[in-house]
């Protein structure tokens, strides 16, 4: 292949300024926040609107080079880590909020948008972004899009897929199409729902038409301590067979009570077992009697304490313990590998005894921190990297968990996606009809293959290898330098 | 493809020993599009069912499946219709986790049924198709028919969590799991969702559950215009208020109301909402409801108690009866942002006036979604020409991008007008969209055995 001529190509689209093929600035892309595979691309460009992404797949297209869509590199699974010699396409450039339309509660955004200086913009008028994965001060939401990002408020709120109306993509043959619409009913089959959540492998998303939800008038946080993770589990499980939807519930086990304490002192019992951060938000008079409801449960459950946040600076303190969480494993271990299963809510407390025998078994520590309230898990296995092995043994102890939460009635995944980090699993979770059909949906939309291959759909010729000391793929197709 | 539909209907019996013969009421009962099968199949469970497909498919038959037919008026005339599939056979519950606030049934069950099912435990699946003692589980997913509570539970596509359908040739796939939150490979369920049984039959659904309110209650205003309701409606969108519903009704859909349903709202137009929460909640949402209402210069503000608000909801997702149940009337639907739905009305009236046709009108306020009867004044009504002003005004003066984002649906009408016009609003959808749904029919069923010529593009 004509390696410089596509450089050229590639070049004439963006702007010199606008391309990186050198070592060293590649370097910086290896790996999205899924650190333990990496793959050097042999470009990245930063397009600055849709009619250059179309030409960029075009270019692609005509050589044949695969592409990789990445906004901050945020995500969890791997998705936006680079085929080794694919070509990059980062959003940093397309940043700008286009519209915002509060009497439709809509807004018009570029993908490399970041997922809080949207809310940022819009909380003065009375309006906010509602999906908030835990990186929002960073993530884009077209990378929301692209994984239907989950967060804390999901549970309420729901996930990405119901917060977008509308998306601009590039399909793989660089047509442009438009997904969906600003009103609800649209012809055809919901291309806009498949499409999101497909991690980059149908088509590349260069402008979304969002929903803006009006902010709650009054929020109520709340944090019950447990001696028991069990009965935490429990209490999770009856308040939401009664109904009750709190706008967040999050569940964290003592492993990570103590590492907060140990990092940012947010006020946790450090002789609990269990903490549940419990948010209520809406009007004064439909959080009252859920106030009482969840109080009632908790102490059923044998709470050992249930405090209710007085002040904003007090609400702030028990969330910051929540978000500084995964930062704060630092002080138990190096390494941490964080996965999402996902289980029935009333299985929580059968799931997380599973774990602990796991953990025993491959003598790794298993932390829990997590969106208990959706029964979406995120066992942290840590570990110590430089010690020959225990990266493998991680990985292994990993997918020990993830085939727990199959064994439950769950998933492997509730909200970082498959990527490649849980691509050897699907087998675990679907039969072989279920995974060929989706390989061939893929393929029908995607026939040349070159949107973001190896990620989501097993196949044993495309498979990432675990990155030891640095990048090294046995991947086929893609150009090197 | 008589000897084909024969030896198919002979094996059909042999396996199931039932018979497949029609008589002419029932084949009536099955009409589409003006049109007749040949046969109806009732499979009595998901493993029947594949084995009815994979004949069928095999034998290159049209297979149409049949859930409560309450959709039947929407879409073009079936390319060719050999076998109706009927799911009535397939109605039980197969498990009701009430924990989990999960319901997994058979595709044919009634809404009805599941709303006995699920309310008995103070739960609700939130889905109101018209006609739910007819509609099914199966049909509402599989059209997507969301109605005026989707402000709250969002659409019924956002329902599902497991699927078990069986391709055109017989094959199984569940998709999904008994989970809320699920990002697992690519959402199977949702290209499922809507897909107007194109791409394989949905047998088995685990639909996901809401606690049903404590308590409920609405209020209605009467308005001097339609512009005047959909901007009171935008000021409840925009306040922290959580409706259930909110519905504005013209004088035509109100008189209907009241005749049908027994249910007087003030008019000439209606804005109605409601409110479910605990009961101090209710009514707080309701007292900050009504300053709304006032703001906006509301009248006649009317409170309806738990047992009218009940009975309303479902009557607000049917189409109007009586005037609007002739066999020439006509169904649009408009689709937008908030702010356009007075431009619709709009374009009903004089699409009304222009085609010599009375008209109804009642709008989701709150999603943006306008649905409108035409019924003919006399013989000289034109459906053509009521479309094309309707379709031409929803549109007028937006530029290319705003007239992309409104979508258009004939939601019913007479044969000799689909033969003209884009059914489901496809005109506003680029080729680019539509061959990718093409290719994706194509991989699903390849034979074209599905529900042909009837959906999007006559996929």
């Amino acid at each position: 292949m004509d390696s410089a001529g596509f450089i050229q190509k590639l070049t004439d689209v963006v702007g010199e300024e606008f391309i990186h093929t050198d070592p060293v600035a590649l370097r910086t892309y290896d790996c999205d926040g899924l650190t333990i595979y990496k793959g050097i691309p042999s470009a990245v460009v930063l397009p600055e609107s849709t009619e250059e992404v179309s030409q960029i797949v075009e270019t692609c297209r005509d050589y044949r080079v695969p592409l990789i869509a990445r906004g901050a590199g945020t995500g969890l699974s791997g998705g936006a880590t680079p085929l080794p010699g694919g070509v990059l396409i980062v959003f940093t450039r397309m940043n700008k909020i286009l519209e915002l339309d509060y009497v439709n509660r809509l807004a018009r955004v570029q993908p490399g948008v970041v997922n809080l200086h949207l809310s940022r913009e819009t909380l003065p008028h009375g309006f906010h972004y509602a999906p908030d994965p835990s990186s929002q001060a960073a993530c884009t939401i077209g990378g929301n899009a692209a994984e239907n990002s989950g967060g804390a408020h999901c549970l309420k709120y729901g996930m990405t897929t119901n917060h977008i109306m509308e998306m601009t993509v590039v399909l793989p043959t660089g047509e442009v199409a438009h997904l969906g619409a600003d009103g609800e009913d649209t012809p055809g089959l919901d291309l806009r729902g498949f499409f999101i959540g497909s991690e980059g492998t149908f088509a590349v998303i260069t402008e979304l038409t969002v929903r803006l939800t009006p902010n709650p008038e009054s929020v109520r946080t709340m944090l019950a301590c447990f001696s028991q993770v069990g009965d935490a589990c429990r209490t999770v499980s009856e308040v939401i067979a009664a109904g009750a939807v709190p706008a967040a519930m999050e569940l964290m086990d003592r492993y990570t009570i103590e590492a907060v304490e140990t990092v940012v002192q947010a006020g946790y019992p450090r002789d609990a077992e269990a903490v549940l951060l419990i948010e209520l938000d809406g009007l004064p008079s439909s959080i009252g009697p859920l106030e009482t409801l969840i109080r009632d449960i908790s102490e059923k459950n044998n709470c050992s304490s249930f405090r209710i946040a007085q002040t904003e600076e007090e609400r702030e303190g028990l969330w910051m313990g929540r978000k500084k969480a995964f930062g704060a494993f630092g002080v138990i271990a190096p390494t941490y590998y964080c996965l999402d299963g996902t289980v029935p809510r009333s299985k929580l407390a059968q799931v997380l005894e599973e774990f602990d025998e796991i953990s025993a078994r491959y003598n790794l520590r298993i932390t829990n921190v997590f969106h208990a309230g959706d029964g979406s898990l995120h066992p942290n296995v840590l570990f110590d990297d430089r010690v020959p092995g225990e990266t493998e043994r991680a990985i292994e102890c990993g997918a020990e968990v993830l085939r727990a939460c199959i064994r439950a009635g769950g998933v492997l995944s509730g909200e970082h996606g498959i990527g490649i980090e849980k691509i050897r699993e699907m087998k675990d979770q679907f039969d072989e009809p279920t995974l060929e059909i989706m390989e061939r949906v893929r393929d029908a939309i995607d026939e040349d293959g070159l949107m973001n291959p190896g990620k989501l759909i097993p196949d044993e010729e495309n498979v990432f290898p675990v990155a030891l000391g640095g990048a090294v793929a046995r991947m086929g197709g893609g150009m090197t330098k | 493809m008589a000897l084909k539909l024969d030896s198919f209907a002979q094996s059909i019996e042999a396996d199931s020993g039932d018979s497949v013969l029609l008589s002419d009421e029932r084949a009536e009962s099955f009409k589409l599009g003006g049109q007749t099968p040949s046969v109806v199949v009732s499979p009595a469970d998901h493993e029947a069912l594949c084995r009815v497909l994979a004949r069928a498919n095999e034998a290159g038959l049209a297979v149409f499946p049949w859930g409560g037919g309450t959709s039947r008026g929407t879409g073009y005339a079936p390319e060719k219709y050999d076998v109706a599939l009927s799911l009535e056979r397939m109605s039980k519950a197969v498990e009701f986790l009430k924990d989990d606030l999960t319901a997994v049934v058979e595709a044919g069950m009634s809404v009805e049924d599941l709303d006995k099912l699920t309310n008995a435990e103070g739960q609700t699946a939130g889905l109101d198709p018209p006609n739910p003692g007819a509609s099914t589980v199966g049909g509402t997913i599989i059209a997507d028919r969301s109605g005026p509570m989707r402000v709250r539970w969002g659409k019924a596509r956002d329902r599902v969590m497991r699927m078990k359908v069986a391709l055109a040739d017989g094959e199984t796939h569940t998709y999904g799991a008994l989970v809320v939150k699920n990002v697992t490979g690519y959402d199977m369920n949702r290209l499922l969702s809507g897909s107007w049984g194109t791409l394989a039959v949905v047998t088995e659904l685990a639909i996901r559950l809401y606690k049903a309110p404590e308590h409920i209650g609405a209020l209605a205003a009467s308005f001097p215009s339609t512009d005047t309701a959909f901007k009171a409606a935008r000021a409840l969108m925009a306040s922290p208020l959580m409706p259930v519903w909110a519905e504005v009704l013209d004088d035509a859909r109100i008189a209907s109301l009241a005749s049908d349903d027994g249910i007087a709202l003030p008019g000439p137009v209606s804005l109605v909402a409601s409110f479910g929460d605990f009961e101090e909640g209710l009514n707080d949402q309701l007292a900050r409801f009504e300053e709304i209402l006032k703001t906006e210069s509301g009248d006649d503000i009317l409170r309806l108690d738990d047992e009218q608000t009940a009975r309303l909801g479902p009557a607000l997702a049917d189409p109007p009866g009586e005037d609007f149940s002739g066999p020439e009337t006509l169904a649009f639907r408009a689709s937008g942002r908030l702010d356009q739905l007075p431009r619709f009305a709009e374009a009903t009236r004089r699409a009304a006036e222009a085609g010599s046709y009375d008209f109804a009108i009642s709008a989701h306020a709150g999603s943006g979604v306008l649905r409108c009867w035409l019924a003919p004044e006399d013989e000289e009504s034109s459906p053509f020409e009521a479309w094309r002003v309707f379709s031409s005004l929803c549109r007028e003066g937006r530029d290319e991008a705003q007239a992309r984002s409104i979508h258009l649906r004939l939601d019913s009408g007479p044969n000799s007008l689909k033969e003209q016009v884009s059914v489901w609003g496809e005109d506003a959808l680029e080729s680019a969209a539509l061959q990718v749904m093409r290719n994706i029919k194509k991989t699903y069923d390849p034979e074209g055995t599905l529900s042909p010529g009837r959906f999007v593009g006559r996929l």
